[in-house]
């Protein structure tokens, strides 16, 4: 591919025009609708299939909480499967009653527990639920209180909103939370559609947080899950909470635990209130079904909804950086190098060319596999991405160091790949490639009316469901001047962090013997292989053997003289290890 | 998008040409809506098989929504025969086939072209072997053909993306101990397959293939008789097959189709397999033998599961030990429906390293009331009703549709039973509470668990005194040892 600015940028024009040629595209064909109070619906008729997908997406994310209730948003979203006043109840009343009684309690324990917290700030108690076990009172109200769950429990019908769904012949339904949004979605069968506006409805209308503690207790689960016994998961939120330093992005989705371990129902509820007006929700429907019946039933269930006021706007603006940000992890994963640039986010003017640059980077012809992995073998994974958020944005290029190269060694040679970006235009034909990706891509969108209504969750989600089709434009528009103007711009030390990922040494992962990694793959592999029965290997005599044969042996080359070396080591350190344990079996 | 400006007025219009909202009143609950009739037929492979020259069968599915086309071809090789010095080979020569360039090609040259088209071509490993995708705008199909036939016949294999290949193997080796998620996934499949039919690569196995294995590898599995190809989207046959048809000129192969590409499962001794990972959360995994397919079981045994813990939020596991709990966000369980042979039917779950005991005492407890016989009619007739009312979204566009008549061609079904799909939902209603009850005195022997434990181990064999649990009341417990990530050694066990 030597695309001399001549020949070669006329080949790449000319494709270009064929390649666009006989194809008008058009985005998601899709039918807007508000109600009256406020709520949005967007509709794409589908007939393709006897099925579709129903969603609606709240726009309150992580982002939209307030210190010392973080994790809200994320707990709101759990709750709203646990019923209503019409769905998992034998007796609402009875419900109603129990329910304000826990939440006394709790509030009690609260309390309670304020006295409790000074003992955990002046270092007297090792966490605030270790306090609270040692504390009589707290034991008290938390018995009580258990016993009017167990009261409770005998009048709920549990997970009733997820069997009637099933029941009726749900493909699949969740929901997720963001920093920007949270979103619910189904995919039912075509016959269905009013089921989804009854039971959407319904728990949108009349919520009722049944079953709140316990479900706390799972999103600690959660947490442990995704975070806490993962290789880098709290590293990660740790480097993420330095990367923003204003942007609510910065404390975690789940949470901060100490938050988490404190919210309660009643926030919920308020929370719930301030954030789910239909004003605040888009309804998104893709599939089998007339728009007609889809508006009329959108008016029938949702209407019933009562306008509520805007909920607050997001003020903050995250503050110029001032400096390089430098982490480093200590982790069980393979050597990482992560660079993260601040940029504009969702409706930034400059989003297509920031994502182009990632583009650029990233994929199987991308610069970053072309000369770091491939020609430079600085790094054996690599890859760029744009996050684009509806608030900010985030510009992430990420390498794994290739065998026997350090950080600082991968580090140097992805600024050096950046640097090129900055420096030299980029080429025409270079750029057109990124172009025909993404003009193939909004047609990707459309082959299934599922894609597409995911789509539209994330847009809509981040403010506005246009913003997709106007991004596909822009990305259209990107020119080789705009792409070195934004790296300028971009690619500053000043505006990013830099976070080392380095291999925690550990008894499943021995830290490697000085020059294994440099050896051919073939004798590296051997004497690991040798390495790990050696560790094995108990008869003292042999092993003494072995370290005369060794000791003696006169290598032809370099490596092999390296090989015996390391095996030399190896064979000593195991002999002194069994006579450490005093014996040979 | 010029047309969207006048959608909200067109919505407009229709909203006021209707019944004004909220006239008549809604039902007071979901069970009391009425809905339409869905009537609906599984789709049949009548117009959309077809049999090549060569005898390659290709399913044709039309879409013509956008301007894309996708055909894949999927391969049936069976990695078990690999060479035991090899072990990697059958991933590396699928891998390879997309990424190692042509006899004609440079690799890198291929994936420009590929890249500047806008369109994908991908190969890999799949249920059945190996496979090659193309996707395609339908225009630049004939230019998306050649590149992907030159792969399929004549792939070249380079040396320097074999190293590179390589050099990822072992980078994704040395992680193999480091995340809980995947040591548990190896150890399992370490524990409960046959030795002789699933082994892991190392770095001297997967160093000691070269170009002339992959060759070889190639050679044998990659032949008409092996290939069967789904194509959907904005194409139809008439235009599809010749261009197939002309590309597979002159190739036809020698070697035999075999059944089943899948490592077999052992019998393994009851009890407790601990694998230390010292994290706060336990991945609990326990095993029982399930049931083949064809058995005339299956569907009791499915509906079983579905109860037990397939069903999502509504099952027993997940209603008991995450919702009434609090132990778990994630539980489930599955009965594995394997194409060829019998699958297993498994539970799992994540727990804090404290409640390890009292969730998997609490499984055993669900796993117990289902043997003997504790299943609601209205649970059966819910897990029922959803089967047969989902049954549509399983063929939700072109492409799931093509994907499953090649399933049923591949696996054999489509003659040993053709009317499998048309008939399933009349079957799913005729099953009674008592098959399920039978089937589930068969299958859920607690005394049979296989435990498979990842987690901090010291901590997980302490006595769990609240509940009155011991880990060996699970069965006998047996340390293993993590091994050494690159030649797969075991390690010391402390």
């Amino acid at each position: 591919m030597n695309a001399t600015p001549t020949g070669g940028l006329r080949r790449a024009l000319l494709a270009a025009m064929l390649l666009m040629a006989g194809a008008a595209q058009a985005g998601l064909p899709v039918t807007e609708h508000v109600l009256a109070n406020g709520m949005r619906f967007l509709i794409i008729e589908d007939h393709t299939a006897p099925t579709f997908m129903g969603a609606w997406v709240a726009h309150v994310g992580s982002s939209n909480e307030t210190p010392g209730q973080t994790g809200l948003t994320h707990l709101l979203e759990h709750m709203m499967f646990k019923g209503t006043r019409v769905i998992g109840t034998k007796d609402l009343d009875k419900d109603l009653a129990l329910l304000a009684r826990q939440e006394e309690l709790m509030r009690a324990l609260r309390e309670r527990s304020r006295g409790l917290l000074l003992e955990v700030r002046q270092g007297l108690a090792p966490s605030l639920a270790e306090a609270r076990k040692a504390d009589p009172e707290c034991v008290r109200l938390e018995d009580e209180f258990q016993k009017l769950v167990a009261e409770q429990r005998e009048n709920m019908i549990p997970n009733e909103f997820d069997q009637i769904m099933q029941k009726n012949g749900e493909l699949f339904g969740n929901a997720f939370t963001s920093q920007d949004m949270t979103a619910y979605f189904n995919v039912l069968p075509a016959n269905k559609l009013e089921l989804w506006f009854w039971l959407e409805s319904d728990r949108l209308i009349n919520p009722v947080m049944r079953e709140f503690y316990a479900e706390r207790d799972v999103v600690y689960e959660e947490r442990r899950m995704r975070t806490e016994a993962t290789p880098t998961g709290i590293h990660e939120e740790a480097v993420n909470s330095l990367f923003w330093q204003a942007s609510p992005y910065h404390w975690p989705i789940i949470g901060w635990p100490s938050d988490v371990a404190e919210l309660s129902m009643s926030q919920a509820e308020a929370y719930y209130h301030t954030w789910y007006g239909p004003g605040n929700i888009t309804g998104i429907l893709a599939g089998d079904f007339k728009t007609r019946d889809a508006i009329q039933l959108a008016e029938r269930y949702f209407g019933r909804m009562e306008a509520r006021p805007a909920p607050p706007a997001l003020v903050t603006l995250e503050p110029r950086q001032l400096g390089e940000v430098r982490y480093t992890g200590e982790v069980e994963i393979n050597p990482t190098v992560n660079l993260r640039y601040h940029c504009g986010g969702f409706k930034h003017k400059d989003s297509g060319v920031l994502e182009v640059l990632a583009s650029l980077l990233s994929g199987d012809t991308g610069r970053l596999q072309r000369h770091l992995v491939q020609e430079g073998k600085t790094a054996v994974r690599a890859w760029a991405y744009y996050e684009r958020m509806k608030h900010e944005g985030a510009f992430q290029v990420e390498a794994e160091a290739a065998q026997g190269v350090d950080n600082a060694t991968l580090e140097s040679a992805l600024d050096a790949e950046l640097r090129r970006l900055v420096d030299q235009p980029v080429p025409e034909r270079e750029l057109q490639k990124i172009k025909n990706t993404y003009f193939v891509d909004t047609y990707r969108e459309q082959q299934s009316p599922i894609r597409a209504a995911f789509e539209l969750i994330n847009s809509a989600g981040c403010g506005d469901w246009r913003e997709q089709e106007a991004f596909s434009r822009r990305i259209q528009a990107v020119t080789a001047e705009d792409v070195r103007r934004v790296a300028g711009e971009l690619l500053r030390k000043e505006n990013r962090m830099v976070t080392w990922w380095v291999r925690k040494a550990g008894a499943a992962s021995a830290a490697e013997p000085a020059g294994l990694s440099s050896l051919p793959t073939d004798m590296q592999a051997a004497t690991r292989q040798m390495l790990a029965r050696m560790k094995q290997f108990s008869d003292v005599a042999a092993l003494a053997g072995l370290q005369g044969q060794l000791g003696s042996a006169n290598a032809t080359d370099a490596n092999e003289a390296t090989m015996n070396r390391i095996l030399l080591e190896a064979v000593t350190a195991r002999l002194a290890e069994l006579q450490a344990k005093g014996g040979s079996k | 998008m010029k047309a969207l400006t006048l959608l909200p007025l067109a919505s407009l219009l229709l909203v006021l040409g209707t019944v004004p909202a909220q006239a008549q009143p809604l039902p007071a609950h979901p069970d009391d809506l009425v809905f339409p009739e869905l009537s609906y037929e599984p789709p049949v492979p009548e117009g959309h098989r077809f049999v090549m020259k060569n005898g390659v069968v290709v399913y044709v599915v039309e879409d013509h929504r956008v301007p894309l086309v996708d055909v894949n071809f999927t391969i049936h090789a069976d990695a078990k025969q690999e060479p035991e010095a090899l072990v990697g080979l059958h991933t590396g020569m699928f891998e390879l086939m997309g990424r190692g360039g042509s006899q004609a090609h440079d690799a890198a040259w291929i994936e420009e072209e590929v890249a500047f088209l806008g369109a994908r071509l991908d190969t890999g490993m799949d249920s059945y072997g190996g496979a090659l995708a193309l996707q395609s705008l339908t225009k630049d199909l004939d230019r998306g053909l050649d590149l992907a036939f030159e792969l399929l016949r004549t792939p070249g294999f380079q040396e320097d993306r074999l190293q590179q290949w390589k050099d990822e193997r072992l980078a994704a080796f040395k992680e193999r101990n480091d995340d809980p998620e995947r040591l548990e996934r190896q150890e399992w499949r370490r524990l409960m397959y046959q030795p002789a039919t699933w082994r892991a690569a190392t770095a001297a196995t997967v160093a000691a293939i070269d170009r002339k294995a992959l060759l070889d590898w190639h050679q044998r599995w990659v032949q008409p008789e092996h290939i069967t190809v789904t194509a959907y989207g904005d194409i139809s046959a008439r235009e599809l097959l010749p261009r197939l048809e002309r590309r597979m000129k002159g190739w036809k192969g020698q070697s035999q189709r075999f059944t089943s590409p899948d490592p077999e499962y052992r019998d393994v001794q009851p009890g407790v397999y601990l694998v230390n990972k010292p994290v706060n959360q336990s991945r609990v995994r326990c095993f029982l033998p399930g049931l083949d397919r064809d058995d005339e079981r299956w569907l009791p045994a499915y509906l079983l599961n579905e109860l037990l813990g397939g069903g999502g939020m509504s099952s027993a596991l997940l209603n008991r030990i995450r919702t009434k709990e609090g132990l778990a966000y994630s539980v489930g369980s599955q009965l594995e429906e394997r194409t060829f042979g019998q699958g297993l039917l498994w539970a799992a779950f994540q727990t804090k390293t404290e409640s390890t005991q009292f969730a998997m005492s609490l499984l055993v407890d669900e796993v117990e009331k289902m043997a003997r016989g504790e299943i609601s009619q209205e649970n059966l007739d819910n897990a029922k009703a959803q089967l047969i009312q989902a049954f549509p979204t399983w063929f939700s566009s072109a492409g799931t549709i093509a994907s499953s008549l090649t399933e049923e061609e591949l696996s054999g079904r489509m003659k040993s039973n053709p009317r499998h799909y048309r008939d399933l939902r009349a079957k799913v209603q005729a099953v009674s509470l008592e098959d399920v009850r039978r089937v589930a005195a068969e299958l859920l022997r607690p005394e049979r668990l296989v435990w498979v434990v990842v987690g901090d181990a010291t901590a997980i064999m302490q006595p769990d005194a609240e509940h009155q649990l011991t880990l060996e009341g699970f069965g006998a417990v047996t340390r293993v040892p993590l091994r050494d990530p690159l030649s797969q050694e075991p390690l010391p066990l402390d």
